[in-house]
């Protein structure tokens, strides 16, 4: 199993209980979409499910390690190491290049510039071939601020997708995208998510790209929380 | 060190208000340098004022008085010295040389010193340095005069031209002894000390142009009618005299039998210790302007930490970015320490730069208007220091900041509500 949850429950700090979920869970390699309309709690279920949060009960658990047992440090070099993260609009640091932005996991991950180097010979070899893989190959050197917003959000897919993590976890990463970029988008995601044997989660409130996947699940359907 | 990279690559990307904060906090460093250098120096200097000379003998005063009049020509005796006491001393076994002062005229805001050829022989300033001559020589004839180089440049004199003496030591002195003009005979090169701003004539002349003035006012003819060459034209007083030894031994010896001296009431000094005794008056001023320089340095911290915290909100984007590819709270407040210490470093490095540019650039107006000798030395370990603890401040300053980050990454994880 790549990610379970169960009987998770969390709410921040002075408001409601918002997320209130028995059980969910992501097997290896699957493509998982999850729907709900916006301000319904997407956002906060993928930080706990990325250890940034921690349910104030129940168990997140990824690749058979609970998170309940690490201390945030560990958490954090978990996520680091085994969960690549995209969002949904203004995903790179805009003083770095295209390299380097996607280079950024490997500074934090020693688990993942190792693959990297050992699959291309470099890092500045993966990530070009990534980029390439993703239609970015001429864009290498360019600014980052003089990217369209579908090309940015590429260069977050190929960020995500470097060094192969277990889990690609994307935050309603084509609402900002035109319809046309919007399918290209996510075939092209799922393609290198498959290449690189990851399983995915997609989340958005547009319950017409559920096509695209395995399986799709509304939020409101598995959270008893925030329900009021 | 992909912190530090991350760091510098963000502070290029602002580079504006980045180069404002630096400049800012380069211009206090650069202040409290040169604040703490012109001080350094200008003790150094006070110091180097007079050296060679064992003891400073005058009417019996204050010692901070006695040394300011004799030395520094600031203020006036409060008695003189008979001849014969004057002879007394010089003949006493222990001393090697003597330099007789008298002090009471002026030209023009500088004073005139009634000496002897031997002040031109035994003087020394600085390491021991002796005066010298930048053109002609020491007086000879009753009206030469001899000019301090500040005098010199300052009101235009050349050799050979003429100047009048006023009575007084006031710059508004209208009593002139217009009677007996001077010429000039030499002209001392600079030496930094207040040698530089006088005029030097003998005993003798001091004595021949008051010959006509009775208690302070002028009577002419008052002073008879016998011509001056044929007159006895030695002083019945002088103001102060400098004392040189033949063993630094016999100073306290001889300090001891001047204060004890039967005959009239005398004071003799160690010229060092008056000199640290008039330094220590001048640490409070000395102090103020160090008090004000370092609150220059805080005001450019704090201004840093205005534009650091105010561009701090929006920057939380760039946390969640880095909090989402492995980045731990303990990285992102690292990272904001650095930055300070970049900019602190570099405002450090550019306030050094400037101040060695502007003291290469000022050397010589200091020296021209001020009479500082400063030298572009490198900085002193005492320099360091404070560079050190201004690094060390900025740094202070920089976990403001970075706590703020901390705690707003906790709070905002990788979601941020703008
Ligand atoms: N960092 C945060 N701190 C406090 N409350 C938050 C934070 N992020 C989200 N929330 C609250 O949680 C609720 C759900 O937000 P979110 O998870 O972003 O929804 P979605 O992603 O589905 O639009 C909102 O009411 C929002 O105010
Ligand atoms: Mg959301």
């Amino acid at each position: 199993m790549t990610l379970t949850l169960t009987d998770i429950c969390f709410g921040w700090p002075e408001q409601p209980v918002l997320i209130d979920i028995q059980h969910f869970e992501i097997s290896r390699g699957e493509k998982v979409f999850l729907y709900g309309p916006s301000g319904s709690g997407k956002s906060t279920l993928l930080n706990l499910i990325s250890g940034i949060q921690q349910p104030l009960s129940g168990c997140v658990s990824a690749l058979g390690t609970s998170f309940g047992a690490l201390n945030s440090r560990q958490r954090d070099r978990f996520r680091a190491d085994h969960l690549g993260l995209i969002f949904q609009q203004f995903n790179l640091l805009p003083y770095l290049s295209v390299q380097d932005n996607v280079l950024l996991p490997c500074g934090f991950s020693d688990l993942r510039r190792k693959r990297v180097i050992d699959t291309y010979g470099s890092e500045v070899a993966g990530a070009t071939a990534l980029l390439e893989r993703l239609g970015l190959g001429s864009l290498m050197d360019r600014e980052v601020a003089r990217l369209s917003i579908g090309q940015q959000q590429r260069v977050a897919a190929a960020r995500a997708l470097i060094g192969e993590p277990e889990l690609i976890i994307a935050d309603e990463p084509t609402s900002a995208l035109d319809t046309d970029s919007r399918a290209r988008f996510i075939e092209l995601l799922s393609e290198q998510s498959e290449l690189s044997n990851s399983s995915l989660l997609f989340v958005s409130h547009d319950l017409s790209l559920a096509s695209h996947f395995d399986r799709s699940i509304a939020l409101t359907d598995l959270n008893q929380g925030g329900q009021n | 060190m992909l912190l530090l990279r991350i760091a510098a690559k963000s502070l290029i990307n602002r580079r504006t208000s980045v180069l404002l904060t630096i400049i800012s906090i380069a211009v206090s460093v650069a202040l409290l340098l040169g604040v703490e250098k012109i001080r350094d120096q200008a003790k150094q200097s006070f110091t180097n004022t007079i050296s060679g000379t064992d003891l400073i003998v005058g009417a019996r005063s204050g010692s901070v008085q006695l040394l300011l009049y004799s030395v520094f020509r600031i203020g006036n005796a409060s008695n003189n010295i008979t001849w014969q006491s004057y002879q007394d001393i010089a003949g006493h076994s222990k001393v090697a040389w003597t330099i007789p002062i008298s002090l009471g005229d002026s030209h023009r805001g500088y004073r005139v010193v009634g000496t002897n050829t031997d002040y031109f022989k035994h003087y020394k300033y600085g390491r021991k340095q002796p005066l010298v001559f930048a053109q002609g020589l020491a007086f000879s004839a009753l009206h030469d005069v001899v000019l301090g180089a500040e005098v010199a440049a300052k009101l235009g004199y050349r050799m050979g031209d003429e100047l009048v003496v006023a009575h007084g030591t006031g710059n508004a002195s209208f009593a002139k002894h217009e009677d007996q003009p001077f010429r000039v005979t030499g002209i001392l090169a600079p030496t930094g000390t207040p040698v530089d701003r006088a005029l030097y004539v003998s005993l003798e002349a001091i004595e021949a142009i008051h010959i006509d003035w009775q208690a302070g006012t002028y009577l002419p003819g008052s002073g008879g009618s016998e011509p001056l060459e044929t007159r006895n034209l030695q002083p019945q007083a002088i103001t102060a005299i400098m004392v040189g030894l033949k063993s630094k031994v016999a100073t306290f010896q001889l300090q001891r039998a001047v204060n004890n001296y039967r005959k009239e009431p005398l004071l003799a000094i160690l010229p060092g210790v008056a000199l640290q005794e008039l330094w220590s008056m001048l640490n409070v001023a000395e102090n103020a302007m160090l008090v004000i320089s370092a609150c220059v340095v805080l005001s450019g911290l704090f201004g840093m930490l205005t534009v650091l915290l105010s561009g701090l909100n929006e920057r939380r984007r760039e946390m969640a970015i880095l909090r989402s590819v492995g980045a731990r709270p303990a990285h992102i407040y690292c990272l904001l320490v650095m930055e300070t210490c970049l900019l602190v470093s570099m405002g450090i490095l550019l306030g050094t730069g400037l101040l060695f540019v502007a003291l290469a650039a000022g050397l010589s107006f200091l020296e021209t208007e001020f009479g500082l000798y400063l030298q572009l030395t490198w900085l002193s370990l005492h320099e360091l220091g404070l560079l050190g603890i201004i690094f060390i401040a900025g740094l202070c300053t920089g976990l403001i900041p970075g706590y703020r980050a901390y705690r707003y990454s906790l709070a905002d994880g990788m979601t941020i509500r703008i």
